[in-house]
């Protein structure tokens, strides 16, 4: 552009020159302006950056919080567990104290005991020796107690024994031998009887009448019920007879149970003697025992006797009442 | 941006001499030809020159663009609007120097 004429070539220049300088500021600021934008692109990456990184860090101190107040809640656990551990270490050490204590006493008490163990032993052998003697003054005595008691028993028992067979005996001897006679008295009837029923047949056929028939079968009539009385008699004899073998067994049995007693006598008597004397008051229970078991025996053997006294009164009742049946037929 | 900057000086410059060419003679323009505008102007129309910034721009524009001769209040005027906005332009560049110091 040229100057124009209604201006001075000083202003026009001035002019040229400001505006010379206004482009080069223009550009300037303009470098400035795009500087800026990159400045402020940058300032905005570094922004962005600097969010992100606080967002990262915000996450890393949240995850670190938590991780910290895990941390610290393993911590209070294994405090506790820690303290836990010391209270025990406490414990430990005063039942340490205490073991030391006790260690201690225990040693005065050891020392103690070896004092008192030799008092014991002298003791013991002292006691030892009392025993011994005392051990053979038992074993005396109850040997002593013993072969009387078994002799006195023994001579109970056979005497009663004795007594009691004998009477029976006597008794059933008695009862047989009276039995006997009377079974031969219903033997000499029958034989008259038969002597008669002889005749009378002889007479019957020789007079052939029929006029004393009537007599006839009385006789006849008397004559089976004393068939029935000696069959009654046979009866009673032989249940007499199975009686007194029951009592013979009975007595039989009887005396091989003394038997068997006095064996288990004689074995708890060498029990004893083997046994010691600590063992005494125990055989005196036994002996007791087999005392009472003894007694118990005596009772059933009354019993029994008591039985077969029974049964020969019913078989003598019974012998009874069929020779007053058969004196009533009579 | 360089390159747009002059691109929009150059289209300024040529709508400018477009007008030039189309825009008929003025009165105004005559009178500056004739050196006689503003003798005119403060003569009918002072009030107005000297109220009115852009009547006042507008005026010197057409002594400027038709004066056949050196006209000192144009370049007074021309000088003044210069130092106006070389003191704006100095108070914000101060206002920016003082901030970046």
């Amino acid at each position: 552009m040229g100057r124009p004429e209604s201006i001075s070539t000083e202003v026009f220049e001035l002019y040229k020159k400001v505006i010379d300088l206004a482009d080069k500021y223009d550009k300037l600021f303009k470098n400035i302006e795009s500087k800026t934008k990159s400045f402020d692109d940058i300032v905005y990456d570094f922004e962005s950056f600097a969010r992100s990184v606080k967002d990262q860090l915000l996450s890393f101190i949240d995850k670190t919080r938590f991780e910290i107040d895990k941390s610290l809640e393993i911590y209070s656990k294994e405090k506790s567990k820690v303290s836990a551990f010391i209270d025990k270490i406490d414990t430990i050490t005063n039942l340490h104290k205490e073991t030391e204590t006790f260690r201690n006493e225990l040693n005065n008490l050891r020392s103690n005991y070896k004092q008192l163990t030799s008092q014991i032993n002298e003791s013991f052998q002292k006691f030892n020796s009392m025993l011994d003697s005392i051990n053979e003054k038992s074993n005396s005595y109850l040997n002593k107690t013993v072969e009387n008691l078994t002799s006195k028993i023994d001579q109970e028992i056979s005497a009663k024994v004795d007594r009691d067979l004998k009477n029976l005996e006597t008794q059933i001897l008695i009862r047989h031998k009276i039995l006997e006679g009377r079974v031969i008295e219903i033997n000499n009837l029958l034989i008259s009887t038969i002597t008669l029923v002889e005749q009378v047949n002889r007479m019957r056929n020789n007079t052939l009448s029929s006029n004393n028939d009537d007599d006839l079968s009385n006789q006849f009539d008397n004559i089976k019920n004393l068939d029935k009385i000696t069959q009654k008699h046979i009866n009673i004899s032989s249940e007499i007879e199975f009686k007194l073998d029951q009592i013979s067994l009975t007595v039989k049995d009887f005396e091989t149970r003394i038997v068997q007693e006095k064996k288990e006598i004689k074995k708890l008597y060498d029990e004893l003697l083997e046994k010691d004397s600590n063992d005494f008051n125990k055989l005196r229970d036994k002996i007791s025992n087999f005392s009472s078991e003894l007694e118990k025996l005596e009772r059933d053997l009354k019993k029994s006797k008591n039985v077969a006294n029974t049964s020969i009164f019913i078989a003598i009742l019974a012998i009874l009442l069929s020779i007053i049946i058969s004196a009533i037929l009579k | 941006m360089v390159n747009n900057y002059e691109d929009n000086n150059k289209k300024k410059n040529l709508i400018a001499f477009i007008k030039k060419i189309k825009q008929p003679k003025t009165f105004y323009s005559e009178l500056a030809e004739m050196d006689l505008l503003l003798d005119y102007i403060y003569e009918y129309d002072a009030n107005r020159f000297n109220q009115d910034e852009e009547f006042q721009d507008e005026v010197f524009k057409v002594i400027f663009e038709n004066s056949k001769r050196i006209e000192p209040k144009l370049e007074a005027f021309l000088l003044e609007r210069l130092i106006r906005s070389l003191s704006y332009f100095n108070e914000i560049v101060s206002e920016w120097a003082d901030q970046n110091q």
